[in-house]
């Protein structure tokens, strides 16, 4: 049993470890993706409808930014695309409210 | 000709040209992007160089501006103290507290919408700046949120017009304020439900000499997705629905989200009830556009630089779309009316060409009082510069 729980605990930090982390060029993306594909209704920093992503629950925004990629962005993203344009989002307004 | 008459003629040609190369160069240092279309026999120059890009529009009876931007919370005032034409002198006119929707001159004062509020300013002593700002409608007292957040305002015989649209894209909220025109009266009090059924009219307008209230309506999104449309394929949607001028009447039902265009209704509502009804009690639009086109700004024409016959006439400026395999909109056109009706539309300025390039984004149209042409912003971002342009007949 004492084993089984150090195994299950090792590869727990095994498994937490290799969650892929956002990588500055992932982050840089999409803000480029956002200067492209989102300013046109939310401004350049988010300040239409965008000063509460950093507050929103994550399923939430999650949620919203799922839908405004595959919609009105036109795009595909990927799952670290999605994760790196959430990173994105909250660091818009996370320091000026 | 002597020599002597032949310098003084030289010199004068001279004068004559160094002139009027200093007078443009005062307008403005500025050129129009490459790229944009302006039709056979107008012109378009640069009426302002703002900081941010500029959203909605007005314009004071002595020719100031004042305009919003989704780039900052800041409403800007311009003014051209030389009357060249070039709008030289910007000041921060007053800092909200979100982002700025809608402005509007009436009477004197400068109103503005936050998605959520209506304030009324004033600038006493004229210095540029608001000194004097009331919250009309504060924060609480109309639906606020994400969507179609976009709050537009009209003032007609001492009552306050605004509206939100959907919430998302066909969301059936009846109990909700949003899809709705309210009125108020100026203290924000003695709250009136006007229309209903509006998806996102992001500006309401008079037509000159009526109390008629019109306005563009975008239309919705994904049209054809319940029958098969996707993003890789989408003949239905790329057509369907249209954008929809109308004239908003009290007690009015404009369709949304059940019914668009002619009485049409959505795949998604064609199995409900009482959707004959609901058909039946939709008003038309009295004109349609480009499906997917973005109709932000609507105007009718009251000036007198282009010819007697654009009178009465409206412009709209197309913002242009996203929900189109192909982009369309991106323009500003003319809508031809006839006793009180239009029968047809024209295109005057187009930030697209041939090839789909995009050379810019025309949000707001407002009448010029100073030339009697036409004033229209652009927040594209597209390019180094933010412009808001005049557009004015070419004069023989």
């Amino acid at each position: 049993m004492k084993y089984f729980i150090i195994i299950i605990i090792f590869y727990t930090g095994v498994i937490l470890a290799q969650e892929k982390k956002i990588t500055p060029e992932e982050f840089k993306k999409a803000e480029l993706t956002f200067k492209q594909k989102c300013t046109r209704c939310h401004g350049s920093e988010g300040r239409a409808f965008g000063k509460n992503f950093a507050k929103m629950e994550k399923k939430e925004l999650r949620h919203l930014t799922e839908d405004m990629m595959f919609g009105p962005a036109r795009l595909n993203p990927t799952e670290s695309e999605i994760k790196a344009m959430i990173e994105y989002l909250i660091s818009l307004h996370s320091d000026k409210d | 000709m002597n020599n002597k008459y032949r310098i003084k003629i030289f010199s004068i040609i001279l004068i004559a040209l160094f002139t009027k190369c200093d007078t443009d160069a005062q307008k403005s240092d500025k050129n129009i992007p490459t790229g944009i279309w302006v039709r056979s026999g107008y012109e378009l120059s640069i009426a302002v160089n703002p900081k941010y890009p500029p959203r909605h529009i007005t314009q004071a009876p002595d020719g100031t501006l004042y305009f919003s931007s989704l780039d900052s919370e800041i409403i800007t005032c311009a003014k051209d103290k030389d009357s060249d034409g070039y709008y030289e002198s910007l000041t921060e006119y007053h800092k909200a507290k979100n982002v700025v929707y809608y402005v509007l001159w009436d009477d004197g004062e400068i109103w503005f919408t936050e998605s959520g509020a209506i304030y009324k300013t004033n600038d006493t002593n004229g210095d540029g700046k608001a000194d004097d700002v009331t919250a009309v409608l504060p924060n609480g007292k109309l639906p606020d949120g994400g969507g179609h957040a976009w709050r537009p305002l009209l003032i007609n015989n001492g009552r306050i017009y605004t509206s939100m649209g959907d919430s998302g894209n066909i969301s059936e909220e009846p109990n909700s304020e949003r899809q709705k025109i309210w009125s108020f009266d100026m203290n924000g009090n003695d709250k009136k439900l006007f229309a209903s059924g509006i998806r996102n009219t992001e500006k309401l307008v008079l037509r000159p000499g009526t109390n008629e209230i019109w306005g563009m309506d975008h239309g919705s999104d994904w049209f054809g997705r319940k029958v098969g449309d996707s993003r890789e394929r989408q003949p239905i949607t790329d057509n369907n629905p249209p954008e929809e001028m109308n004239k908003y009447v009290e007690g009015g039902f404009y369709g949304h989200p059940y019914i668009v265009g002619n009485r049409l209704p959505r795949y998604e509502y064609i199995d409900k009830n009482d959707i004959i009804e609901l058909a039946e009690k939709t008003i038309v639009p009295e004109w349609m556009g480009g499906a997917h086109w973005a109709s932000n700004g609507m105007m009718f024409y009251t000036g007198d630089n282009f010819s007697s016959e654009h009178k009465g006439d409206a412009f709209v400026a197309y913002h242009g779309s996203w929900n189109r395999s192909k982009p369309g909109g991106y323009q500003v056109t003319r809508v031809l009316f006839e006793n009180g009706k239009p029968f047809g539309e024209k295109a005057y300025v187009k930030f697209i060409d041939e090839d789909y390039k995009i050379a810019g984004r025309p949000v707001d149209v407002i009448n010029d009082i100073k030339s009697g042409g036409i004033l229209i912003t652009e927040d594209g971002m597209l390019h180094d510069n933010n412009f808001i342009y005049r557009l004015t007949e070419k004069k023989k």
